[in-house]
């Protein structure tokens, strides 16, 4: 509301020819002394179009109207000049000195402000028609009699209501005497309810007449409400009240002459109050509440619109919910709307549309958001469900709207990385740097097909290669057991093979051909131990036989022997030298052997 | 040492590496030659054709990718660059381009480094393409049936002790490198990662219609898959949020 009426103050301001004169804009209030809860009115006047208009804070004082605009043109020397002044009624509240700031306005970009303003609210004085302290005493006496010929009558359409419903107050001011002005003392406080005036006490106040009890009253409507209802339980009315000025005969004795010209009456000030009305508030029925009802009241109609359905990435788009219908349409918030998480949505706009009848707010109420999708794609909205109380038939009803599909598509600035994140400095070097070229080598191409592993040829050569180790393990244990075969048999042979050699050496003894005997004892030895230890003779030497025959303190004796014998047969064979004593060295030979063959065992 | 291994076992490699058709060739090279002439369209579509007759190349995709970022395909693009670095992750080009590529994307998302000895893992794992693998599998096999022989044949006690142990070597290596490889078939066949394809992708919190929409990827934004069902994937960004999300919003790499 207050938005429009800049906007129509910016309108009419923008009309003005702007001439290069003086910019005035000035502040001024009707009077800089008032009584207490005399009304006084505030101008700012301002001489160029303007705009921004921001008025201080009137916060100290009640506020009887405004802002009342209104506009003057003057041709002064040819030159037209136009002023335009906004004024506010205000109502002194409080008694004190107070300060009403400067108010501000834009012109031509350029920024003014008034100068504050002090104003000083003083008790009412004597002779106001307000409060007359000397005579309070006499009120009070008077009072009992006044109270039946003046009073208010506090009046609901309704005293059992739910939360939510409206509730119609109307106070009337009832007079048997002659009314000269009516001041107001003290609205009822409406704690638990949203009020709307249907017709208020600051408005003209009409008199009519009824009879009550064949009595003529003199009947004032001083105040009609619409009463929303905003919590359950039992809600009090507070009394209003007001002071009546009436004429009552004069107790004085008064001459003739005044009584002719009007006199004898005392113009005299009632304290009228009202009586406190109290009312039955339920909360709304819990069964079948919805869960996203939000304390509409009534009956309505609900509608979700787009004025598009198709546009480009960060344009915006208005989204309409618009609710009709009666009831106390003041009170409904604004929806929430299930919009996708990429759109950039704003506070919703609300356009009142409705009038305050006696049976509560009638009319529309629409919500717009503007709403900017900021990425294409195709995006639907959620159906929106109003949920309101229906009064006839006292259940919850929901009212579903048809799905809003929205396409975006590709908007020419689709640059939605600054939105999200701003770019580090490296991020944005990188945009700049290009891609790296193709690669042109020649490929290698692989068909899917043709993977080597898990191929039969794969498993072929994994297959081949265990088998094979394992076909050699088995081939070569196998020719090492033949190869011990052929040992044993070697061994098991040695020892006769070595008898009848030295057998045939004893012959060589007896013979007394020394040089074969000594021959054949080596051979023997040779021959007995290449067996034994399954090499062949060329391998065997004496170092060799030592060696084989181990480092035990078994063989020692086996060894020293060896070498003596193998020496011994050596040199004699090759010196031919008889002195060797030949018997005893065929007995080593045997008993090396003997030894040996025992060892093996 | 790698390419050591390449010679070696190269009658494996030739027994199956090049089965590529002369033509296809020839339609690989038609559609370089696009590219440098700045026909990128076309040049796509000709790699596409490629990679339809179900070659494996990481070249390929990665020179689809480059074609795909040059008509402003961001999405597509960043698939076949991950899609390269799948079948090898050590192509720099593809890295590189990769990185400008999500340059481009509207979601920022931190990637959240994985855990060293993961990363190790993968690394190993992705130090040979499976087939080479397999053959590294086959040529220690081979090395360790030689060192079988000479470990037996052998009669002197120092070559058979380096026979025994060559052999032992080069058979847990061959096990492992068999291992390997099929660790890089899974990496290859599972389908871990997507890359979300149309402009806007809302994530619901549930595999179904019309359940409540938790939030918004836009094109080119790389999530993991955690689950499937049906026609949707349970998906998650590396912050930890998680979804549901229909399988024609994004395309697994």
């Amino acid at each position: 509301m207050k938005k429009t009426f800049y906007i129509i103050i910016l309108l009419l301001l923008q009309g003005v020819s702007a001439f290069a004169s003086a910019v005035s804009f000035t502040a001024k209030v009707s009077s800089n002394t008032v009584e207490l809860g005399q009304r006084f009115q505030i101008t700012f006047t301002v001489n160029e179009s303007a705009n921004n208009f921001r008025p201080p804070s009137f916060a100290q004082f009640g506020m009887v109207s405004g802002p009342n605009q209104s506009q003057s043109m003057q041709y002064v020397n040819g030159n037209v000049s136009k002023h335009t002044s906004i004024s506010y009624v205000l109502q002194a509240v409080k008694e004190g000195k107070f300060t009403i700031g400067p108010a501000s306005i834009v012109v031509n970009g350029k920024s003014f402000e008034t100068q504050a303003i002090d104003v000083k609210v003083v008790a009412a004085s004597p002779n106001s028609a307000n409060a007359q302290g000397n005579r309070q005493n006499q009120r009070r006496e008077n009072g009992q009699q006044l109270g039946e010929k003046v009073f208010i009558r506090a009046t609901v359409d309704k005293s059992n209501v739910f939360v939510g419903e409206k509730v119609t107050v109307s106070y009337k001011l009832y007079s048997r005497l002659t009314l000269t002005g009516i001041n107001l003392e003290s609205l009822p406080s409406l704690n638990g309810f949203w009020s709307q005036d249907l017709q208020s006490i600051y408005d003209q106040i009409k008199l009519t007449q009824e009879q009550i009890d064949g009595q003529i009253y003199q009947v004032a409507e001083l105040q009609q409400s619409i009463l929303y209802p905003q919590r359950s339980g039992e809600l009090t009315i507070d009394p209003l009240a007001i002071k009546a000025g009436v004429q009552i005969k004069s107790q004085r004795r008064r001459s003739a002459i005044e009584q002719f010209f009007g006199g004898g009456y005392d113009n005299k000030e009632v304290l009228v109050k009202s009586r406190a009305i109290k009312l039955n508030v339920k909360n709304l029925p819990n069964a079948g509440k919805p869960t996203n009802f939000s304390g509409a009241v009534g009956k309505f109609k609900m509608n979700l619109k787009a004025n598009k359905d198709s546009i480009k990435a960060n344009e915006a788009i208005d989204v309409k919910v618009s609710i009709e219908g009666q009831g106390n349409l003041p009170l409904i918030g604004a929806p929430k709307l299930n919009f996708p998480p990429d759109f950039e949505v704003y506070d919703p706009e609300t356009t009142d549309n409705f009038k305050t009848t006696y049976g509560g707010a009638k009319g529309t109420k629409v919500f717009t958001y503007l709403v900017i999708p900021r990425h294409s794609g195709k995006f639907k909205l959620e159906p929106y469900e109003f949920t309101y109380f229906d009064l006839d038939s006292k259940s919850y009803k929901t009212i579903k709207s048809d799905p809003l599909t929205i396409t975006v598509s590709k908007g020419l600035d689709q640059s939605g990385n600054v939105v999200y994140s701003p770019s580090r400095k490296e991020e944005v070097e990188l945009l700049n740097s290009d891609i790296r070229y193709i690669h042109l080598t020649d490929l290698m191409l692989i068909s899917e097909g043709n993977q080597f592993y898990r191929s039969t040829l794969f498993y072929l050569l994994l297959a081949l290669s265990f088998i094979s180790m394992l076909l050699i393990y088995v081939f070569f244990k196998k020719n090492k057991a033949k190869q011990a075969d052929f040992a044993n048999l070697r061994k098991s042979k040695a020892n006769k093979l070595v008898k009848k050699r030295l057998a045939k050496a004893n012959k060589h003894l007896k013979n007394n051909d020394l040089r074969s005997f000594f021959e054949e004892i080596s051979t023997a030895l040779y021959g007995y131990f290449a067996d034994k230890f399954n090499i062949t003779i060329a391998e065997l030497s004496q170092e060799k036989i030592i060696e084989l025959l181990g480092t035990d303190s078994s063989t020692e004796s086996i060894r020293t022997e060896v070498k003596n014998v193998l020496e011994e047969a050596e040199m004699a064979r090759f010196s031919a030298n008889s002195e060797v004593d030949t018997q005893a060295l065929y007995n080593k030979a045997e008993q090396i052997i003997s030894k040996t063959e025992n060892l093996k065992k | 040492m790698r390419t050591l291994l390449i010679l070696f076992f190269i009658f494996f490699c030739s027994a199956t590496l090049l089965a590529n058709d002369s033509t296809d060739l020839q339609v690989f090279k038609s559609a370089n030659l696009l590219y440098e002439e700045g026909d990128y369209k076309e040049a796509t579509e000709r790699y596409q054709r490629l990679l339809d007759k179900g070659y494996i190349s990481d070249d390929l995709h990665y020179n689809l990718a480059n074609s795909y970022f040059k008509t402003e395909d961001i999405a597509p693009a960043i698939l076949h660059y991950e899609r390269a670095l799948k079948i090898n992750p050590r192509n720099e080009d593809a890295i590189n381009n990769l990185r400008i590529a999500n340059e481009k994307t509207v979601d920022k998302i931190e990637q959240v480094p994985v855990l060293f000895f993961y990363r190790w893992y993968k690394n190993a794992v992705n130090l040979f393409h499976v087939d080479t693998w397999a053959k590294i599998t086959i040529a220690l096999l081979f090395l360790g049936l030689f060192c079988f022989t000479l470990y037996l044949l052998s009669q002197t006690i120092r070559i058979k002790k380096l026979a025994f142990y060559s052999f032992s070597l080069a058979l847990i290596l061959g096990l492992i490198s068999w291992f390997m490889a099929a660790q890089q078939e899974r990496l290859l066949k599972t389908k871990e990662y997507a890359i979300i394809m149309n402009p806007t992708v809302t994530i619901s919190s549930s595999p179904s219609e019309g359940s409540s929409q938790l939030f918004v990827l836009h094109e080119g934004s790389k999530v993991k898959i955690k689950e499937e069902i049906d026609e949707w994937y349970r998906v998650a960004l590396p912050n930890g949020n998680e979804g549901w999300v229909e399988k024609t919003e994004l395309e697994a790499i």
